[in-house]
């Protein structure tokens, strides 16, 4: 029973997700991707089953670990060019380009597209939902599952876009190839940012040990 | 066999070119593109050595990485992985040679090719894999990296079909995994052999349709099949031509391909899916056809065509399913309209490239007859247009006469054999068109009275096409474009060594799950095939003089003017 309602919890955290699309400012948008991410990690936990705690527990990981230094890098990069709406993100990224890749990657590992290891937790997470059987709540796990991928991805693809990809005729200096400067992160918080890539991008090509490292934990609780 | 690591340089090669090219180029443009020409040249070698050691030996190289990326990497190199990633080789290679004249002016250069570069790879990654689950991943990876492309040049309608292509991704792709994911919890593997054993050894289940349905249609999306064609309408139709290239003639038909493997791994002789692929199929070449003959925008013209050969070469997969394990000739079809479409529609594009470039137009208006003048182009592009028209003596007409054979003898539907001619017959006027378009229209003379204003710009030559322009002509290109159609007409006039080319065909069979043992003697130059050919060419001039001119119309049109003369000639007597 505990699990069916926190799959309905869950799957409805994932569906307030969708809230943010109509956010403007860019710290709601981030709020918004965060509670998506909960939902999809309390999704995978509440299948009580081998599948879904892995799934979870990968999930948490690395979603923890790339939408924190993401939100912090945001946050910075608002604050020093007084941005406050999507609208103020328009060609930031051009100005920045190796910052720009960095938020690139810590999104793609908070959205897990293929190789990521929040990609792996998504798919141990569906794994372990249809091994649970749960009868109606298998489908309503399964959609708040497609919507966990959907909704992050509509959430930071635009802002993402916006940054490296500005309309040309609004944007002419940058259109024009124009060297603009603009206040960069702090430079702790990008190296930061860029270890905690470099993190990220070794356990998710080779992630054995994250999943040594969860077995270990699981049955050192479970024992 | 023992894990093979060179494997993965094949398409981490690209990948690695890509990034030095990149840094490259930051200080000399012209030294990253010999840097790319060097990657492909190496990469084409690599693959003819491996061509060579498969085909000819015999040998498979494996690589299988259980903890690699978490859910395993699985890799094989066999005849069909080596043929598929020599044609993505081929068409990345002329692409990348007329890129370096297009891109010149362009702003970023470096960024697209690396990421056209990466793009390469991971196309290169789902061709050479055995599984379903890594295929699911380079594709993704591939139509990730070709968004920005896409969103190149920044321009509003570029930007705001770029996003409607990523929402089409996002929901193909999220559709596939959820197919996959089905279809490891019931099957245990999404291995192609796995999943086939599986399937015979289990037999088919309510989830298994589901599963097979949710991939199907994910894959759909990405090859353009209507009615969610739109990841391909859109991507294709608005950025440039070298990454819409890349969408139509390489990651479209990887859609095809994994509805292909799809049906011949879970879906043996299933008639309720058989029939699902022959509708979508037939409704996907009307389509692309219609497309094609009422666009004005040279992308969006060859887009329809690329979507109207997809949807024949997904007839031919239909017919595989619906045919059973004696339908060979399903198999043949559909292994040659995919390598003829890829690489034809590849040099149409190059050829619209290289006339859009000189005249800075996209609409066909502005490029009618700019292709006067320079007769390898024409000689390429006529090469080209034949074969994807499917005229006797090429590859396309091997695939065509071969799907004729399918509907005729394998399945034996009349109505079927009806449309599938007047279908052909269809596509055969949409290619007539461009061609007649590029080489031989004259552009149009003004009719009617004009404004002063309008015959100022009529009397303004600047939008007139140039054809005679030789001095900017890219000669290596034209070339190598003339050498793909070569090579299409030599396979299509001596098909036993080449297209049907026993070891090679053979594997495609067993690849498909056929039975190889049965060999079958295929005669595509049969008096049913020629004929049905001849009623599609004359069904094609018919279309041609009376859709495109519109003669007909004009008749019709006349007829009703003069009557309309008359009577108010009479009426005027009368007052």
């Amino acid at each position: 029973m505990l699990s069916k309602i926190l799959i309905t919890v869950a799957a409805l955290l994932i569906l307030a997700g969708l809230i943010g699309l109509k956010m403007k400012m860019v710290g709601k948008r981030l709020l918004f991707v965060c509670i998506a991410a909960v939902g999809m990690v309390i999704l995978s936990v509440a299948e009580m089953n081998t599948y879904g705690l892995v799934g979870g527990c990968f999930q948490a990981i690395y979603r923890i670990l790339a939408i924190i230094p993401g939100i912090l890098l945001f946050h910075s990069i608002c604050k020093r060019n007084g941005i406050t709406d999507i609208e103020g993100l328009n060609g930031v990224g051009r100005k920045m380009p190796y910052t720009y890749v960095l938020l690139v990657f810590l999104c793609m590992v908070t959205i897990g597209i293929p190789i990521t290891g929040t990609f792996t937790g998504i798919i141990y997470s569906e794994i372990g939902l249809l091994a649970g059987g749960y009868g109606v709540f298998t489908y309503v796990g399964l959609i708040g599952n497609i919507l966990g991928i959907v909704v992050p991805v509509m959430l930071l693809f635009p802002m993402l876009r916006r940054m490296y990809f500005p309309e040309k005729e609004k944007n002419t200096d940058v259109a024009e190839g124009v060297a603009t400067v603009a206040p960069s992160p702090a430079k702790s918080l990008l190296v930061i940012g860029w270890l905690l890539a470099a993190v990220l991008l070794v356990f998710s090509l080779y992630q054995q040990p994250v999943l040594v490292a969860i077995s270990t934990v699981m049955q050192k609780f479970f024992s | 066999m023992a894990n093979n690591y060179g494997v993965l340089l094949i398409f981490l090669f690209p990948v690695l070119g890509g990034i030095i090219g990149f840094f490259l180029g930051k200080k000399n443009k012209g030294t990253r593109n010999d840097w790319i020409d060097i990657v492909v040249i190496v990469q084409l070698a690599m693959l003819a050595y491996l061509a060579y050691m498969t085909i000819g030996k015999g040998t498979t190289f494996e690589l299988s990485l259980g903890n690699f990326l978490g859910l395993g990497l699985s890799l094989t190199m066999d005849v069909v992985s080596v043929l598929l990633s020599i044609l993505v080789t081929v068409v990345v290679a002329i692409v990348t040679q007329f890129m370096k004249e297009s891109m010149k002016k362009e702003e970023s250069s470096n960024r697209f090719y690396l990421l056209f570069m990466c793009t390469f790879g991971m196309i290169l990654g789902a061709c050479m894999t055995d599984n379903l689950f890594n295929f699911f991943m380079f594709i993704t990876l591939a139509l990730l990296f070709a968004w920005p492309l896409i969103m190149h040049r920044r321009d509003k309608l570029a930007l705001a079909n770029a996003n409607i292509y990523i929402g089409f991704v996002t929901a193909g792709m999220v559709l596939i995994l959820t197919g996959i994911v089905i279809l490891f919890g019931y099957l245990g593997s999404v291995n192609y052999s796995g999943m086939y054993s599986s399937v015979m050894s289990r037999g088919g289940s309510g989830a298994l349709l589901i599963a097979g349905l949710l991939t199907s249609l994910g894959f759909a999306m990405t090859a353009g099949v209507f009615p969610v064609q739109f990841q391909v309408t859109r991507g294709c139709s608005y950025g440039l031509i070298e990454i819409s290239t890349l969408l139509s003639s390489l990651v479209s038909k990887l859609g095809i391909y994994g509805i292909l493997v799809i049906a011949v791994d879970l879906f043996v002789e299933n008639k309720f899916y058989g029939r699902v692929l022959l509708v979508a199929a037939l409704m996907t070449a009307v389509w692309g056809i219609l497309v094609t003959l009422t666009s004005t925008d040279i992308r969006k013209i060859l887009m329809g065509l690329d979507i109207a050969t997809n949807g024949f070469v997904l007839l031919a997969v239909s017919l595989l399913v619906l045919g059973g394990s004696s339908n060979q000739y399903s198999v043949r079809s559909v292994v040659y309209l995919l390598f003829a479409s890829a690489i034809s529609i590849a040099v149409l594009y190059m050829v619209s490239l290289e006339l859009v470039r000189r005249n800075q137009n996209y609409e066909i208006k502005g490029l009618v007859a700019s292709g006067k003048g320079n007769p390898l182009l024409g000689a390429a592009t006529l090469l080209a247009g034949i074969s994807l028209a499917g005229v006797p003596g090429t590859l396309g007409y091997l695939g065509y006469g071969t799907l004729f054979k399918s509907i005729s003898t394998g399945i034996g539907w009349k109505w079927l054999v009806v449309v599938y001619i007047i279908l052909w017959g269809f596509l055969m006027t949409a290619v007539l068109r461009i061609f007649m378009k590029f080489f031989i229209s004259k552009p149009d003379e003004p009719l009617r009275i004009l404004t002063s204003e309008e015959e100022e710009l009529v009397g303004d030559n600047s939008l007139e096409a140039k054809g005679k322009d030789d001095q900017n002509a890219y000669r290596f290109g034209e070339i190598l474009l003339l050498l793909a159609g070569v090579v299409q007409v030599v396979m299509g006039v001596i098909p036993e060594w080449s297209a049907n080319y026993q070891p090679i065909i053979t594997k495609f069979i067993t690849f498909c799950n056929l039975n190889e043992t049965v060999h079958l003697e295929v005669n595509v130059y049969s008096k049913s095939v020629l004929l049905a050919g001849g009623i599609a060419v004359i069904i094609c001039a018919l279309f041609y003089t009376n859709l495109v001119h519109g003669v007909l119309l004009r008749v019709i049109r006349n007829r009703k003017n003069k009557k309309l003369k008359a009577e108010a000639e009479q009426n005027k007597e009368n007052m």
